[in-house]
């Protein structure tokens, strides 16, 4: 935490835009029916390793969670009660982002850091609500790690989604943009393209590329203009053919913050923003204490994690440990089917899961490819069938198979084993077996 | 700090190239081969399977149910063991043409609810009787949600309301509810007829051209469609067919009641002219006719490898075990007696089937880089 002050010109945009995105993702899952689709249809939600606690509250209680989302998110737009509305976004939308694992997505989880750190910073303290009410919170400056660290964050989203890319079947195979690509051929324009091989080489080596660079060309004053130029094309491409969800309109809006101060005090200009006020923020002296260890950990954390998979033997696409929360975006396209069965250990009787019974065709085609997915359902299994069949420490096995980037499957784990038995845990799991 | 970021990034790049993901995975055999349909003339494959094998069969299917319609008239209006035994073989000619359908449900079949309206099972039996004496019972016969109608229902009319066929044909000649079940029993014919004669109808007019013009390999299009019909299909012969009556669902606790053709003891043969129809639009043959282009020769064209044998010989390999298999119970019994005897004979047959399974429904949607989207996704992806 230098003491090298930054205008808040960029963090007073980046605010208003992070708000109105994420009202608008509010109001998108609620009309999208979603909330039934996913929060109250479900008999059984996958768990995060650590908040197998977390638990949905019930239809009139998940519509009110997304109220708190999509009014913490616009209070966070005005910068009204900024820090606590930061603070109230940030708790549900982690909430809901916590009850089912099945739903996970790279960018939800970058807008939970975001949020996060916006709890921190000063990001009311000009064209806000806040500064309207009390105007003694008005200032020009703030110090410039405020802003920096969104931009790392951001930076390390691409380049990790970049080195992510660096594998094989990306560069080698164009997998798995060979397959989907070809899903595409009703596209407007480039569609006649996509039937090609070369183009899904060509698509894979850009976008490694992209990832990899974007950020420097972004942080580079000379070639900015042309990378933001590359980030809307990328981004809304990319949108027009994937099923991503607001990830492209997120990319969009946050990297503007990589623009200097003149440009967004012109752009907030336009919509009446002016800032006469000569006050550097600075952070209590007490806030100082705090933050500084926070955001160290919170940097170092960020920067470990993403590749944690290294602590863990076999291929990361396979075993999948270590490959959430490391920016693997758009990376693989895996389907597999997994058929338990429980055996009373008292009869040797068997009997065949029905997952369905239990599942969404949703998270059973998750469940298939993730093996703490796998394990999760086992136990709940063996809990469900000790209830309904009166069974004692009931056997489950699995019989599971999965393919990789258009490849013949192979078999997952091994279909002996008892998996009611095995504890879900950070080491690696043995009863996998290898590509 | 312009300083710092360069740094971090150069360092982040150093991690990248010495990536270790990006060594090769074990099955690659250099040659990279990862080629979804290739070059492979899909058309011509539509083509085939739209005119040598679907619309026939549903021509076939649509003639068995008006010959049965017409037994029936004959039958109710003055009913006799031999014109019973004439309805049962309509109906059990009937029944073995649906079989050879089920896998195309989408499109005009999808439309029309056909499986609905011709082999929901099992049978409701308990509210059959009721709606089959109600006065406007036959509002029921078309319903899709209904499992009182169609050929489970007849199934239970022909063979099952009665234990000898003389009280059965007494049961029709000469009881009320009797009278009110024949007038049902027409209802639902008809209905059936109405449906099958609808769906070839769309199929012949229209939808032909739409199927085989619809190439590619996204969810919607013809390839997705029959291999998501094919599979679910195979899957309804795994689990209704074979798996619930065997008890394999219900901790081998059988269950031959809710077997597919249970009074009649249809269970096997049509479970295995349901296989039959799985193999024949695999390989692209007519029904009892001539071999043609089919998944088979696709799958051959890509050289679909598994374990280092053909995938398609793995798959042709599976389907003539789960058939004979199948073929072999047949021959000792019928399926309730199979399960009352020796049930775990019954759960071998059902694992045949099940291995298949995986060759089908992981294998080939993955190589042919299909989606398997009759799971439709209700969230975003990234």
């Amino acid at each position: 935490m230098t003491t090298d002050q930054k205008d808040i010109a960029p963090l007073v945009s980046f605010r208003i835009l992070f708000g109105l995105v994420m009202l608008y993702s509010a109001i998108r899952f609620v009309a999208s029916g979603w909330i039934e689709r996913l929060y109250i249809e479900p008999e059984f939600f996958f768990k995060f390793y650590g908040f197998e606690w977390v638990e949905p509250l019930g239809t009139v209680g998940m519509y009110a969670v997304f109220g708190v989302i999509a009014l913490s998110a616009l209070f966070i737009a005005l910068g009204l009660f900024y820090r606590l509305a930061a603070i109230v976004f940030f708790l549900s939308f982690t909430y809901v982002e916590l009850i089912d694992a099945t739903n996970y997505l790279n960018h939800y989880y970058l807008v939970c850091l975001l949020a996060f750190i916006l709890i921190f910073l000063p990001a009311n303290a000009s064209f806000s609500l806040d500064a309207l009410r009390k105007p003694s919170i008005q200032c020009k400056t703030i110090p410039a790690w405020c802003i920096n660290i969104i931009i790392f964050q951001l930076a390390l989203v691409y380049t990790c989604a970049g080195i992510a890319k660096l594998n094989s079947d990306w560069l080698f195979h164009a997998m798995p943009l060979a397959i989907w690509l070809t899903e595409h051929q009703g596209f407007p324009v480039f569609g006649y393209f996509f039937q090609f091989k070369e183009t899904a080489f060509f698509f894979s080596w850009v976008t490694a590329f992209y990832d990899l660079t974007i950020a420097w060309f972004l942080l580079n004053k000379k070639t900015r203009p042309f990378a933001y130029f590359m980030v809307l094309a990328f981004h809304i491409l990319t949108g027009m053919l994937f099923n991503i969800g607001l990830f492209p309109l997120i990319m969009i809006s946050s990297t503007l913050i990589f623009f200097s101060a003149e440009f967004h005090n012109k752009l907030l200009s336009f919509f009446g923003y002016k800032n006469e006020s000569s006050y550097s923020y600075s952070f209590p002296k007490f806030n100082q204490k705090i933050f500084r260890p926070i955001f160290a950990a919170f940097v170092i954390v960020q920067l470990l994690v993403p590749f944690r998979h290294y602590l863990y033997e076999g291929d990361l696409m396979w075993t999948e440990e270590g490959y959430r929360f490391s920016w693997r975006v758009m990376l693989v396209e895996k389907n597999g089917m997994a058929t338990f069965t429980v055996e009373d250990t008292e009869t040797g009787r068997k009997e065949e899961v029905v997952n369905g019974k239990y599942l969404t065709q949703f998270q059973e085609k998750q469940m298939a490819i993730q093996p703490d997915f796998i394990l999760q359902f086992a136990h709940f299994l063996k809990k469900e069938y000790e209830y309904k069949y009166n069974l004692k420490d009931p056997i489950v096995r699995v019989e599971s198979h999965v393919a990789l980037n258009g490849r013949i499957s192979q078999r997952f784990i091994d279909p002996q084993i008892n998996l009611a038995e095995l504890e879900n845990s950070f080491f690696k799991k043995e009863w996998l077996l290898s590509y | 700090m312009m300083q710092n970021f360069r740094i971090l990034f150069f360092t982040l790049l150093i991690i990248a190239i010495t990536n270790p993901a990006c060594k090769e995975r074990e099955d690659d055999d250099g040659n990279g081969q990862i080629t979804c349909t290739g070059d492979f003339d899909l058309e011509s494959m539509y083509l085939n399977i739209a005119d040598n094998i679907i619309i026939p069969s549903y021509r076939d299917l649509q003639e068995s149910i008006r010959a049965l319609e017409e037994s029936h008239y004959v039958f109710a209006d003055e009913p006799t063991v031999s014109k019973l035994q004439t309805v049962r073989e309509n109906f059990k000619q009937a029944y073995l043409d649906w079989q050879t359908v089920a896998q195309y449900d989408f499109g005009p079949a999808e439309t029309f609810f056909l499986k609905n309206v011709i082999n929901n099972f099992p049978l409701n039996v308990e509210e059959t009787r009721i709606f089959s004496t109600l006065e406007a019972g036959t509002a029921y016969v078309s319903d899709p949600n209904s499992f009182s109608s169609g050929l489970p229902a007849m199934d239970y009319f022909l063979y099952g309301v009665a234990d000898t066929d003389d009280e059965i044909v007494t049961f029709y000649a000469s009881s009320g509810d009797g009278v009110d079940m024949l007038n049902y029993i027409g209802a639902l014919i008809q209905d059936m007829r109405v449906k099958a004669q609808s769906t070839l109808n769309e199929w012949t007019n229209n939808y032909k051209q739409e199927f085989i013009s619809n190439t590619g390999t996204a969810a919607g299009s013809s390839l997705s469609l029959l291999l998501n019909g094919f599979n679910k299909q195979y899957e309804i012969i795994k689990r209704e067919k074979l798996g619930i009556p065997s008890g394999v669902l219900t901790l081998e606790i059988p269950n031959p009641e809710k077997a597919e053709g249970f009074y009649s003891d249809l269970s096997f043969p049509l479970a295995i002219e349901a296989l039959q129809a799985s193999l024949d639009l695999y390989k692209g043959k007519q029904n009892n006719g001539s071999d043609n282009v089919g998944f088979e020769e696709l799958l051959k064209f890509i050289n679909a490898q598994k374990d280092n044998s053909n995938l398609d010989d793995i798959i042709q390999q599976q389907f003539s075990t789960a058939i004979s298999t199948l073929q072999e119970l047949e021959r000792q019994g019928t399926m309730t007696e199979l399960i009352e005897l020796d049930q775990p004979s019954v759960v071998m047959a059902y694992n045949e089937v099940t291995k298949q399974l995986v060759n089908i429904k992981t294998d080939m949607p993955s190589i042919l880089c299909v989606s398997i989207t009759y799971i439709d996704n209700p969230s975003d992806s990234d």
